[in-house]
């Protein structure tokens, strides 16, 4: 089972990382004046509207970086033991999603509408710091599946949506696969 | 000679009916009783045109949970309905995964006329991916109108499939920051 505490400290790393990005960029000296003077000169020749947009474009240029960096923290996010659906195309038709639990287990698999439930037909293996991991290629559509840890215990994905129809009383995940 | 005609005619139908009710998985799995009613769902399901896997699906998840015979059967029966109403808000024509989606958003609070809308608005851009988006917002916490008022807002800017998984990561609780 993946303790809560683990989830916790990922975001807490996360939220670090982040706002030290988003932290203001120093600019150095040079770059600062030749920015002015270009604004200034543009505000000479080039109208408001030109000025803003060029502004703007910086401004995007400085967010896009930003933005970059968030990506990195939030990619990371999914690695280091969350549920990742990022599937890619795996053939005829299917998408290659990896199921991703952090458990102290001797055992984990994956169960759900994509192999009849079978606690048999789909064990995770386990990698380094308890993480437990398996690729699944899936046609596009809408899969209820849980975690069997150790054989008897179910988990629910922490990283997925939970499925509103529980019929059995035990937690049970759902993954909706895009077609396109 | 009509009527005889007629009564060996239905009889082959109900052994058609019969054949496709019954499922090897489910040998083994259930017990006898809880297998043959779970046939007499599937057998009702097929006259009615609804796919048969979501509801196989559900009873083996029973099983492999463990759970008794008259709850597996009775949630088999509940998915039955959902499917079925699925289908007159879809339209005889949704595929298996649009029923399902469909199924899942009126068990979350849609209403007809909700999954009515969402077909005709979605034209050929497919339903299953934003009803199931709608599903797991509610399932996430949101209200019905707030998670209805978000689905049918990306729907009317014609959203592809990928923004409606966006658009659930962003809403749902723990989901990635806006």
């Amino acid at each position: 089972m993946m303790p809560e505490h683990d989830v916790d400290s990922d975001q807490a790393f996360a939220e670090r990382v982040a706002a030290h990005l988003r932290r203001p960029v120093p600019l150095s000296d040079r770059v600062e004046r030749e920015v002015m003077a270009r604004i200034r000169s543009e505000g000479l020749n080039g109208g408001t509207a030109v000025n803003l947009g060029r502004w703007r474009g910086l401004r995007s240029a400085i967010a896009l970086a930003l933005a970059a960096g968030m990506v990195v923290v939030f990619g990371l996010g999914v690695l280091v033991g969350r549920h990742s659906s990022t599937p890619a195309i795996a053939g005829d038709g299917k998408r290659s999603v990896e199921f991703v639990l952090r458990t102290s287990a001797s055992s984990v698999a994956v169960v759900g509408d994509f192999n009849n439930w079978d606690p048999d037909a789909t064990p995770l293996r386990p990698s380094s710091d308890s993480l437990w991991s398996v690729v699944v290629p899936l046609r596009p559509g809408r899969y209820h599946y849980t975690f069997v840890v150790d054989g008897t215990r179910w988990r629910r994905d922490p990283g997925a949506p939970r499925a509103l129809e529980d019929d059995f009383g035990t937690p049970t995940s759902v993954i909706t696969v895009a077609q396109r | 000679m009509h009527r005889l005609t007629a009564l060996l005619l239905m009889l082959f139908l109900q052994s058609v009916q019969a054949a496709k009710a019954q499922d090897p998985r489910l040998a083994g799995r259930l017990d006898s009783v809880t297998r043959a009613q779970v046939e007499e769902v599937l057998a009702t399901a097929a006259g009615r045109g609804l796919p048969a896997e979501p509801l196989v699906q559900k009873a083996l998840e029973g099983a492999s949970k463990g759970a008794p015979g008259p709850r597996i059967v009775a949630a088999v029966e509940a998915l039955q309905v959902d499917l079925s109403r699925a289908q007159q808000g879809l339209g005889p024509k949704a595929s298996a995964d649009e029923l399902v989606a469909g199924a899942a958003a009126i068990r979350a609070g849609a209403t007809l006329q909700m999954v009515d809308r969402i077909r005709r608005t979605r034209g050929d851009g497919g339903v299953a991916v934003p009803l199931a988006v709608f599903a797991d917002l509610v399932a996430g916490g949101m209200t019905v109108d707030a998670a209805w008022h978000s689905v049918s807002e990306l729907a009317q800017k014609g959203g592809d499939e990928e923004q409606f998984l966006d658009l659930r990561e962003r809403l749902r609780p723990g989901g990635a920051s806006p």
